[in-house]
């Protein structure tokens, strides 16, 4: 659902955070028709070129400036993602991904009750280093 | 008597998910400096005013003047609020009966403070007619109606409808209604969806086998699509056909005393000799049902074919006040054929 606009076009971006650790950071859109709690969420995915990035190695930051790991989500329940909002997704990296091209990948399901548990929707989007 | 025209601006869902458009803006579009329609349908699940975010369901005092506001300049009555029943705001569990009717409640209570006349929400499971029952009371002294969704593939003779009957019945309660949904009255592919099946990798030729036999109410089965040298998403297209139905508009006199609104679907409008046409929709046969019953509540255009361009890599956009405004027209025209029928007999 919603596949063409799941990734946010402006990309992926790379800097470094107050702990020297590398963030490369995209915003997602809910693969939703409306806006839901984090703890609505019931998977959420990041591959790099096909390998799925470690999820304690993913942070998900509020328009607030809160910030969640995935593990911690499913008792969110206050904090909505809205529909639209480019939810800005990070990957922490200890070191630089190698120069040229990649693909992110974004797998996302949302617990809706007409729809089946291993529903989910998955976008891809190809950038440079 | 008249159909009243309404719009829901889930039909403005892609502007706003893109960033194109914000609330006020779907509000304006609607009014009476866009398309001239006299209701307006909200998901606020959608796109929510700021404080039913910050506040757990309560409406701020700016807001809710705000809102008024909208209205007033655009001259529009709020008749809508979409709702669903709540169960599945965690991952890992359902709300329980009592969970689910607490946060109900404050919905219905803050749809009310927003003036709308009809709470529209869904019925999925046995237990949701229960949670909704119980808050008809409350719904009574709000002067609000609860509707559920008559949505394919649950129509009208089925236990989803029934039920919720049988509640409106029991109760006598005129806090409980119905909101048909148009796409119950489904009589073949509709033209995104052809577009998007083609774009998949579907055979043209044997999406029109498909979609012809079921606009002659015997759809085809996988086995029939294999045979004929259908691909995968030939064979796919036809589940995928077959989640719509096609009751009959006659069975809608049983459900319509109980509704005063009802969710105009529709999926990509053309021109048919010159005249806007749903080919999807059998709105033809409705509307005449609708005009020789002096039926006269509203219809909310709710345009959905904007998601059938959704897949990755499509670039196709389909503006939605131009959908919604020839929406608008065959409403109208169908309306008036109705009425000449009706005084040449």
């Amino acid at each position: 659902m919603n596949e063409r606009y799941m990734i946010g076009e402006e990309g992926v971006k790379c800097y470094k955070r107050e702990d020297n650790t590398i963030a490369y950071e995209f915003g997602v859109r809910v693969p939703y028709y409306m806006g839901v709690p984090l703890s609505q969420i019931n998977r959420f995915e990041v591959y790099i070129d096909g390998v799925q990035v470690n999820p304690e190695n993913i942070r998900l930051i509020m328009k607030t400036g809160e910030e969640f790991k995935l593990s911690e989500i499913i008792t969110v329940s206050s904090y909505f993602w809205e529909y639209g909002e480019k939810l800005r997704t990070v990957i922490l990296c200890n070191e630089e991904m190698p120069k040229g091209k990649h693909r992110l990948e974004v797998a996302v399901g949302i617990e809706v009750i007409y729809m089946p548990k291993s529903s989910y929707s998955k976008a891809y989007l190809d950038f440079e280093v | 008597m008249a159909i009243k025209l309404c719009v829901s601006l889930y039909s403005f869902q892609e502007d706003y998910y893109i960033g194109k458009r914000d609330l006020e803006s779907c509000i304006a579009a609607v009014g009476r400096h866009g398309l001239g329609a006299e209701g307006v349908e909200v998901l606020f699940e959608q796109m929510p005013l700021p404080s039913m975010r910050e506040n757990d369901r309560v409406i701020s005092d700016k807001d809710l003047e705000m809102w008024k506001e909208w209205l007033k300049e655009h001259g529009l009555k709020a008749q809508s609020y979409g709702a669903d029943v709540f169960t599945t705001m965690y991952s890992n569990r359902h709300l329980t009966k009592k969970e689910s009717i607490k946060i109900t409640m404050a919905d219905i209570k803050m749809a009310a403070q927003l003036g709308f006349a009809v709470y529209r929400t869904g019925i999925f499971r046995k237990e949701d007619v229960e949670i909704l029952a119980a808050c008809l009371p409350l719904a009574e002294e709000l002067g609000i109606q609860i509707a559920t969704e008559i949505h394919t593939p649950r129509g009208i003779h089925t236990w989803w409808t029934q039920d919720w009957l049988e509640v409106i019945l029991r109760t006598g309660s005129k806090a409980a209604g119905f909101v048909p949904d148009m796409a119950i009255f489904t009589k073949g592919m509709s033209l995104s969806a052809k577009k998007r099946f083609i774009r998949e990798g579907a055979n043209p030729d044997i999406l029109e086998k498909i979609d012809e036999a079921y606009r002659a109410r015997s759809p085809l089965s996988v086995e029939d699509v294999k045979k004929m040298g259908g691909n995968n998403v030939d064979c796919s297209v036809v589940n995928r056909l077959n989640f719509f139905i096609y009751d009959d508009p006659q069975w809608l006199l049983e459900v319509l005393p109980y509704s005063k609104h009802i969710h105009g679907k529709f999926f990509e409008m053309t021109e048919v000799d010159g005249v806007d046409t749903e080919p999807a929709i059998d709105y033809e046969n409705v509307i005449k049902v609708l005009v020789e019953n002096n039926w006269d509540g509203f219809i909310s255009s709710e345009y959905e074919g904007q998601r059938d361009y959704f897949d990755q890599g499509c670039d196709i956009y389909m503006d939605p006040v131009d959908q919604v405004r020839r929406h608008h027209r065959m409403i109208r025209h169908l309306e008036a054929k109705a009425k000449e029928n009706l005084k040449v007999r």
